[in-house]
């Protein structure tokens, strides 16, 4: 008996005892980040994922242009380009060594299939709008490609800096899903399902020999995996509750950055109600932002009166619009003969809807309106309220940087239609000036905020929380990415 | 064989029995009245220990951690009754045909009762949500075709026996059907068999149920239960450990004073009975 | 014999015939169709027929259900939709956790219980079988997630000895790995250990009063021997049934327990699946897991026969 109690003791202690030599001794040449979301594949032109560009964008894949960690339009495969004085003709410089990781060189014929597959008429990409200004594509020498636009377009350099607008070979496009082979400093190296995808440097740019993201969900446990070593970074921890801990703790680099998320209830307008200008007053006017942010996302978080970023130049601050107030909501509900609602408010799996969505109850239930709660996967919000626009009410950030023309959209989910906005809009496509381009974007807020299309919520934190000595990580996201090309161990 | 002596069999039962009566009387005070509304939130009060006022704390929102554990119980005691509600009315129906008519019935009785044993519990609530999506719906198809199974060879071997008693025979004889022997007779005889399975169901009921809004499957936010308590702790745990606790807490105690009411009432009603398997999570 | 055996073998055919076409009726036949299932009731149509055509939904049930049970055979399952990769690589991938977890979780449970069992047994009445009586109720009544859950509050978040969760890979050497499965296991094995310990202490103190332990005691035979070589043996005969039980109660159970650590285990594969209605996974998963309970159900009989061959007589 006392032998067999022995080897008990013995078994349950060596797992213990592994335990402890588990702190890996780091090397210096690999850094291991913790991403939240798997992606469904690894392509980011055949998908709106966001879960794709933050694995693969400017580490595996580039694009004529790229959007640095300030939000400005950087040269990537296009070295230099020439914008004709009509605004309607683009010339890009491709860079010399760019090959892709096949060895294939990469040439103006590849820039061209890749823009041709991405308007094709069975195109998955999810960002098709982006392209629709463009005309004609010419490959003028295997080095130079010329774009023609259809009219001046404003945003364009920037636009083709997205994940959708990357570069692929004609030979591989079919087979990226799965064996993603771009032109970027890193290669795919393999991908195990619910775990992790590994990347490898393949050129001299990379300043890290191996990168690899892992797949945590679990908020709980990316904090564990950070404190045991077992992830060297967390660009996005999705545990605001557990930021804290990591400011205070001196092993660790903890920086709250900006994000473009603006994070909105989203109203389907063509919806009985909420078709009612003064139903949608009345949501926001029942909704307390401050208390919102505090109790569903531990403070971190920026309350927002209409759809743009309050850190840039172009942002008014609109917040005091609709001031919390229940009785002016009831009323306003009273005014709409809107009393006794009850609404279905779907919430996609992040915690800043699962949360937010139990305390914007809370907060609808004071004026008197029932909302029930309906957790959904994203793949069924995208379909079902994205694509399908069945639903009442949505929480949701919009991620994409200056993506205040989405309200513009038709047959987009809020099924918001307003003349008057996409006046504005068509006004911005057709602008240059910066100042004047501005003003327009002061003008859409206002006129957001007045009809209230959705409600808006805050502004997304990007909390950063990364080993002291890793270098290069970007602390604001201004596109959905997590770019390592720059990063390195001190 | 010998029946192993039982210590206390009354006590187990007192025990049992005050313990389920305590849950059942909380989930019943809780229709009309909570220290707080359950669904009330208060930011400033969130992430509080125990205290005077919030006895066992309050939540990420503010909200009083015992009310809601009173109205989860709700959910808990409909779960288990519904469920062990199905599988005794139809199981017991199944397994007393079988017993009665043999043969052909027997055969199929017995292969369905295979079928349904094959599948885990988690398994067949993870299907039933495939297809319905998340809902209360889920634990109790889930569980309450499990129970039919249960209670199809419980109640089938129960009643066998019955049937191979003299005055079940001398029933037949005077003329009475099958069905009639079975409601006057039978029955009666495989109650207390039933009962005690019942209440050994109820528990592994609460238990399935806990797992599965654990996961999400159950009752959808913000209604609370008890598994899904412990899933938003999860999160919370290096800042608000109480909240870890006494969702669990709760589930244990129920089952441990359901497991101890059905030994304690088999040993008062039936001391031949055998241990019954008792979890399936 | 042979003709119990083959008895046997027909009724497990049959089982596994009926619970394929069960879980197939479930996923496939009852929802009308399956592809608005997987992308909701909004979708578009040509997003609905794309899919249709994908995955084959516009082939006849029948055909698909019989084309589908033929690859089990060959050891081609379907293509999970989510990941848009063969089922078959996902789910040997997912085993390198869920195996080594189940199987030391059994370990665990039988080097616990089975002398925690016998030691009640033998100082029947005292304290020290009140003990192991009192250990048995309580594990049977705390959930398995929950045990996870405090192990985490007190071994990762509390003691930081061990990871709250996530695992590392094989690939980085044995440490890290078993690590991660520490908690896991244990939440897992702990209220198996007690019933398999209450169940142990009711066998042994049945073939404690059996007539030949009182014959070899009156022979004068060491209690050790006797233990060991009459007591034991005959007590492995309930302890085999609730055991193989056990092994397939732990399979199910590793569903959640492999969620509650972000495990990337079978259980975490069909619980995503669900959850993004990914029903080639949730089809193929399944039913692996209910042939695997069939099969050893059927072991245990087999088992049981060879321990003890009378019941086929009776059988």
């Amino acid at each position: 008996m006392r032998t067999l109690a022995r080897r008990i003791a013995a078994l349950l202690l060596v797992p213990a005892l592994l335990a402890g030599g588990a702190a890996l001794a780091q090397d210096k040449k690999t850094l291991t980040l913790a991403v939240t979301l798997e992606p469904p594949h690894l392509d980011p032109t055949a998908g709106a994922a966001a879960a794709i560009d933050e694995i693969v964008y400017a580490n595996v894949f580039e694009g004529l242009t790229r959007i640095d960690e300030t939000g400005t339009v950087k040269p990537q495969l296009a070295t230099k380009w020439e914008v004709s004085d009509d605004g309607k003709t683009y010339t890009f410089y491709l860079r010399p060594a760019a090959k892709f990781h096949d060895g294939k060189a990469l040439d103006a014929a590849a820039v061209v299939f890749s823009m041709e597959r991405a308007v094709a008429a069975d195109s998955a990409n999810a960002q098709k709008g982006l392209f629709e200004p463009i005309e004609k594509i010419e490959a003028k020498d295997s080095k130079t490609v010329v774009f023609h636009l259809k009219r001046p377009e404003g945003g364009f350099l920037f636009n083709l800096g997205w994940g959708d607008m990357v570069v692929v070979h004609p030979d591989t496009a079919a087979t990226n899903k799965q064996k993603p082979v771009g032109t970027g400093p890193f290669k795919f190296v393999s991908w195990t399902t619910g775990d992790r995808v590994v990347l490898e440097k393949a050129d001299a740019r990379a300043q890290l020999d191996r990168v690899v993201f892992r797949f945590i969900s679990d908020p709980q446990a990316m904090v564990s995996e950070l404190q045991s070593g077992g992830v060297d970074a967390a660009p996005n921890l999705n545990a605001p509750e557990a930021f804290a801990q990591f400011r205070k703790d001196a092993r660790f680099e903890a920086i709250v950055g900006t994000t473009e998320g603006e994070t909105l209830l989203s109203i389907n307008n063509a919806r009985k109600p909420f078709d009612n200008v003064l139903v949608r007053h009345a949501l926001a006017h029942a909704i307390d932002r401050k208390a919102l942010v505090e109790a569903a996302m531990f403070s971190f978080g920026t309350p927002i009166g209409s759809h743009f970023a309050p850190h840039h130049p172009a942002y008014v601050d609109l917040t005091g619009t609709y001031p919390h107030d229940t009785a002016k909501a009831k009323a306003l509900l009273k005014q709409a003969g809107a009393e006794n609602l009850e609404v279905t408010i779907k919430l996609p799996p992040p915690a800043y809807a699962r949360r937010g969505g139990e305390v914007i109850a809370a907060q609808l239930a004071e004026v008197g309106i029932k909302a029930n709660l309906v957790p959904v996967e994203w793949a069924q919000w995208l379909d079902q309220v994205f694509k399908g626009g069945d639903f009442d009410l949505t929480i949701v950030s919009h991620t994409e940087p200056l993506d205040i023309g989405i309200y513009g959209r038709d047959k987009y989910y809020f099924a918001y239609n307003s003349d008057a906005f996409r006046a504005l809009m068509t006004e911005l496509a057709g602008t240059a000036d910066q100042a004047r381009r501005y003003d327009i974007f002061r003008k859409a807020q206002r006129l957001l905020a007045e009809d209230s299309p959705a409600i808006f919520l805050f502004e997304l934190a990007k909390l950063g929380v990364w080993k002291k000595g890793v270098a290069g990580l970007w602390a604001n996201s201004p596109v959905q990415a997590n770019d390592v090309t720059a990063a390195y161990w001190k | 064989m010998i029946a192993p002596r039982r210590r206390r069999p009354v006590g187990r039962l007192a025990v049992g029995a005050a313990i389920a009566a305590v849950i059942v009387l909380l989930a019943m005070v809780s229709l009309v009245w909570t220290p707080f509304p359950a669904d009330r939130m208060a930011i400033s009060v969130r992430l509080q220990g125990p205290s005077a006022l919030h006895w066992l704390g309050t939540d990420q929102f503010g909200r009083d951690v015992l009310s809601r554990l009173m109205v989860g119980a709700r959910n808990s005691i409909a779960v288990g009754l519904l469920a062990v509600g199905i599988g005794l009315a139809v199981g017991t129906a199944l397994g007393t045909w079988a017993a009665a008519r043999r043969g052909w019935v027997d055969g199929i009785v017995a292969r369905l009762a295979d079928v349904i044993f094959a599948f885990p519990l988690v398994v067949s609530a993870l299907l039933a949500s495939a297809i319905l999506g998340p809902g209360v719906v889920n634990p109790v198809l889930a569980i309450g075709i499990f129970n039919v199974s249960v209670f199809t060879r419980v109640s089938r071997a129960a009643a066998m026996q019955v049937w191979g008693l003299e005055y079940t025979r001398a029933a037949l004889a005077i003329g009475k059907g099958p069905l009639r022997v079975t409601l006057d007779h039978v029955l009666p005889n495989i109650a207390p068999v039933l009962i005690v399975q019942a209440t050994a169901s109820f528990a592994i009921a609460v238990l399935v149920e806990a797992a599965l809004s654990y996961l999400g499957l159950s009752v959808r936010p913000p209604a609370p239960s008890w598994g899904r308590m412990l899933f938003d702790a999860q999160t919370l745990m290096a800042l608000a450990p109480t909240l870890a606790i006494f969702p669990g807490l709760a589930i244990a105690l129920a089952v441990f004073g359901l497991n101890l009411l059905g030994d304690g009432m088999r040993d008062a009603l039936d001391p031949r009975l055998a241990d019954t398997a008792r979890r399936e999570v | 014999m042979l003709a119990w055996l083959v008895r046997r073998l027909l009724a497990l055919a049959a089982t596994l015939l009926v619970a394929s076409a069960v879980i197939f009726i479930v996923l496939e036949v009852l929802p009308g169709d399956p592809a608005i299932v997987m992308l909701g009731i909004e979708a578009r149509e040509d997003t609905l027929a794309a899919l249709r055509a994908e995955l084959g939904f516009d082939r006849p049930p029948l055909e698909r259900y019989l084309g589908w049970v033929a690859g089990f055979f060959v050891g081609e399952l379907g293509q999970s939709h989510t990941y848009a990769v063969p089922v078959v690589g996902l789910v040997t991938e997912r085993l390198r956790v869920t195996v080594p977890l189940a199987f030391s979780a059994f370990a665990l449970a039988t080097l616990v219980a089975i002398p925690l069992g016998t030691f009640a047994a033998m100082r029947r009445g005292r304290a020290g079988d009140w003990g192991v009586m009192a250990f048995s109720q309580l594990g049977m009544a705390v959930p398995n997630f929950w045990i996870g859950i405090l192990g985490i509050l007190v071994f990762a978040v509390g003691l930081g000895w061990l990871p709250a969760g996530g695992f590392p890979g094989w690939s980085q050497g044995a440490g890290p790995a078993v690590a991660a499965l520490v908690l896991p296991a244990l939440a897992l094995a702990l209220p198996e250990a007690a019933i398999l310990s209450r169940v142990t202490r009711s066998a042994v103190l049945e073939s404690l009063g059996a007539d030949f332990v009182r014959t070899a005691r009156a022979k004068g035979r060491g209690e050790g021997g006797v233990l060991t070589r009459h007591v034991l043996r005959n007590a492995l005969i309930p302890m085999t049934t609730l055991m193989g039980l056990q092994f397939t109660i732990l399979l199910a159970g590793s569903i959640v327990v492999e969620n509650v650590f972000s495990l990337p285990g079978l259980g975490r594969l069909v619980f995503q699946a669900v959850i993004q209605r990914d029903l080639i996974v949730v089809r193929d998963v399944t039913m692996l897991i209910v042939a695997f309970v069939v099969v050893v159900n059927f072991a245990v009989d087999m088992l049981y026969v060879l321990i003890d061959p009378r019941p086929q007589a009776a059988a």
